[in-house]
C-alpha cells in the first residue's frame, strides 16, 4: 500500500515538473493579417497598373464586334470583379449563354431549311406529275432549276458561318499576340524562367505556324470540299463526291497530326519547365534564408508579398484570357454545329419524299462543315491549353 | 484557288449544257467521255503545277526566329522595382525599430542573367533621427550589422552617408 502511494506521488511530481519546464520555442498567433491583406491588395493594384492591358481591351472590342458578346467594359473591370469574387461569369451563365445561341441560331436557319425542303419536295411533285409527258431534257432542266434555288439558299445560309470562322482564326492570331506576352512576362517576373523559355517558342509556333496553316491550307481545303460537294451533284456524268471526301479526309489528317503533335509537345515541355521552375524557386527560397549573398531573410517575406501579388494578377489575367477565348470560340462553333445538324436533319427528312440527289447534296454539304468545326475546336483547345499551363506554372512552391 | 474552283464549276456546267443539247446516241457518249477527261485535267492542273514549280515554304509560313522574345521588359523592370522597394521598406522599418528613424535606404542590384545580385546598399542618415538611449553612440557598426542581417550581405557592401 505504502509503495503504491509513493509511486503515485512520484508520478504526480514528475508530471508537475514536466508542466513547468520552459519550452524552447514561443508560439505567437498570426498577427497583422489585415495589414498583410492590405499590402497584398496594394501590390496587386500596383502590378496591374504596371501592365499594358490595352491589347486585352482591343480583344474585348473585337469580341463585341464579331460575336456581339459584351463580357465587360474593360479588362481591368473584369480582373477586379474576378478578384473581388463579384464576377457573374459562372457555369450557369455559360449554360444560359450556350442555350441562347443554340436556340437563336435554330430559329434563324429554320426558315431557310424549310425553303430548301419546299424546293426539293416541289421538284419531286413536278417530276412525278410530268414523268409520262415530258422528255428527259425537260426533267433535267427542272432539276437544274430546283438545284439552283437550293444552292442559292445554301450559299446564303453558309456564307455567314464561313466568314465567322475565318474571323475566329484571325481573332486567335490577335489573341496569341496580345495575351501570351503579358502572361509570359508575369511568369518570368515570378522566376519561372525555364517555363518562359519553354513557352515562348511554342507560342510562336501556335501563332505563326498553326493559325497560318489553318488560314492557308485548311480553309482552302474546306472551300474545295464545299464547292465540290455542290458541283458534284449538278450532273450524273460528273461525280466529284469521292474527290471531295478525299480532300476532307486530308484536311482532318493534317489538323489531327499538327495539333496532336503540338499539344503533346506543349504538355510535356510545359510540365518539365514548370517542374524545373518549382525546384529553382524552392532552391531560391532555401538559399534566400541561408548563406547565398542575394536578397535574403526579411526580404524573403517582402519577396513573398510581391510574388503573391504577381501570382494573383497572373491567375486573374489568365482567367480573363480563358473567358475571352471561350466566348470567341463558342459562338461560331455552336452556330456551325447547328447549321451542320440542321442540314443533316433536312437531308434525312427529304430522303423518303424527294429525289435522292437533294438529300445526298445536303448531307455532303453538311459533312464539309466538319472541317471548320474541327479546325475551330483544335485552335481553341490549343490556345486554352497554353493559357491553363501558364496559370498552372509558378503556383506551387512559391507560397 | 478561286480561279481553279470557278474553272471546275464552269466545266461541270458545260457538261450539263452539252448533256441537255445533245441527243441520245453514240456522239453523246463520246462527248460525255471527253468532258469527264477534261474535268479530271482541270481538277489536277494545280497539282501538276505544284509538283513542277519551285515551292518555298517561307511563302506560306513567314520566317520566325524562335529566339524572338515575347516578354515585356518594361513590366519586368517595374516588378523588379517593386521587389526592391519592398526590401528597402523592410530595412527602413527594422532600422526604425532599433532607434534610427527616417533613414533612406537604397539597394543597388545587377542582373547577371541567372540571379539578381546586390552591388551595394546605401544608407543615407542626413534626414535620420536617432532616438532612444543610444543616441550618442556611434551607430555605424550597428547599422551595418542590422542591414547585413536583413539582407544577408557582407558589411563591405553597405555604405553609410551622413554618419553619426
Amino acid at each position: 500500500m505504502k509503495k503504491r502511494v509513493m509511486f503515485v506521488i512520484l508520478l504526480l511530481s514528475f508530471l508537475a515538473v514536466l508542466l513547468f519546464i520552459p519550452s524552447g520555442t514561443t508560439v505567437f498567433a498570426e498577427g497583422n493579417e489585415e495589414e498583410t491583406e492590405k499590402n497584398l491588395d496594394d501590390t496587386v493594384n500596383d502590378t496591374l497598373n504596371g501592365l499594358d492591358l490595352t491589347g486585352f481591351d482591343e480583344l474585348l472590342n473585337l469580341l463585341r464586334e464579331y460575336n456581339d458578346v459584351s463580357v465587360a467594359n474593360s479588362v481591368r473591370t473584369l480582373v477586379n470583379d474576378i478578384l473581388a469574387g463579384k464576377s457573374e461569369l459562372d457555369f450557369s451563365y455559360f449554360l444560359k449563354f450556350c442555350s441562347e445561341i443554340l436556340l437563336g441560331e435554330t430559329v434563324n436557319i429554320l426558315p431557310q431549311l424549310i425553303l430548301i425542303a419546299v424546293f426539293a419536295i416541289l421538284y419531286a411533285v413536278l417530276q412525278n406529275l410530268n414523268a409520262d409527258f415530258s422528255s428527259s431534257s425537260t426533267q433535267k432542266i427542272l432539276y437544274l432549276a430546283c438545284f439552283g434555288l437550293v444552292v442559292t439558299v445554301i450559299g446564303v445560309m453558309t456564307a455567314k458561318n464561313i466568314s465567322s470562322a475565318v474571323r475566329t482564326f484571325e481573332f486567335m492570331g490577335k489573341f496569341s499576340e496580345v495575351s501570351f506576352p503579358v502572361l509570359i512576362t508575369l511568369v518570368t517576373a515570378l522566376g519561372g524562367s525555364a517555363s518562359a523559355a519553354v513557352y515562348q517558342p511554342l507560342i510562336l509556333i501556335f501563332g505563326n505556324v498553326l493559325i497560318v496553316m489553318i488560314k492557308t491550307v485548311i480553309m482552302p481545303l474546306f472551300y474545295v470540299t464545299f464547292v465540290f460537294s455542290l458541283v458534284g451533284h449538278l450532273s450524273d456524268n460528273v461525280k466529284l463526291d469521292k474527290f471531295s471526301k478525299t480532300v476532307k479526309s486530308a484536311a482532318e489528317w493534317i489538323l489531327g497530326i499538327a495539333f496532336g503533335t503540338f499539344v503533346t509537345l506543349l504538355t510535356s515541355q510545359g510540365i518539365t519547365g514548370a517542374g524545373l521552375d518549382n525546384l529553382a524557386i524552392r532552391g531560391a527560397k532555401f538559399a534566400l534564408s541561408s548563406y547565398v549573398p542575394i536578397i535574403g531573410n526579411y526580404l524573403k517575406d517582402g519577396f513573398d508579398i510581391v510574388l503573391a501579388g504577381c501570382i494573383v494578377v497572373k491567375n486573374a489575367l489568365g482567367l480573363c484570357a480563358v473567358i475571352i477565348l471561350l466566348f470567341a470560340v463558342l459562338v461560331p462553333l455552336l452556330k456551325t454545329i447547328i447549321l451542320m445538324l440542321g442540314l443533316k436533319f433536312t437531308a434525312a427528312l427529304l430522303q423518303p419524299v424527294s429525289d435522292e440527289k437533294f438529300s445526298s447534296l445536303l448531307y455532303a454539304v453538311s459533312d464539309s462543315f466538319k472541317i471548320l468545326i474541327v479546325a475551330v475546336l483544335c485552335a481553341g483547345f490549343a490556345a486554352l491549353l497554353i493559357v491553363m499551363m501558364i496559370i498552372y506554372t509558378c503556383n506551387f512552391g512559391v507560397l | 484557288m478561286k480561279e481553279w474552283l470557278l474553272s471546275v464549276t464552269a466545266v461541270v456546267l458545260l457538261s450539263v449544257l452539252l448533256e441537255l443539247l445533245l441527243t441520245e446516241g453514240k456522239i453523246k457518249k463520246y462527248v460525255s467521255g471527253v468532258i469527264r477527261l477534261v474535268v479530271i485535267v482541270v481538277v489536277f492542273v494545280p497539282v501538276i503545277k505544284f509538283v513542277k514549280s519551285d515551292f518555298d515554304w517561307t511563302d506560306i509560313f513567314p520566317q520566325t526566329e524562335v529566339s524572338q522574345t515575347v516578354v515585356d521588359e518594361n513590366t519586368l523592370a517595374f516588378i523588379d522595382g517593386m521587389k526592391r522597394e519592398e526590401a528597402e521598406k523592410e530595412v527602413e522599418n527594422k532600422l526604425s525599430s532599433v532607434g534610427i528613424k527616417d533613414a533612406d535606404v537604397n539597394i543597388y542590384t545587377y542582373d547577371d542573367g541567372e540571379k539578381i545580385t546586390i552591388s551595394y546598399i546605401s544608407v543615407d542618415l542626413y534626414a535620420a533621427v536617432i532616438t532612444g538611449y543610444e543616441e550618442n553612440i556611434i551607430l555605424t557598426e550597428k547599422i551595418k550589422e542590422t542591414v547585413g542581417e536583413i539582407l544577408t550581405v557582407s558589411e563591405d557592401k553597405i555604405i553609410i552617408y551622413g554618419g553619426v
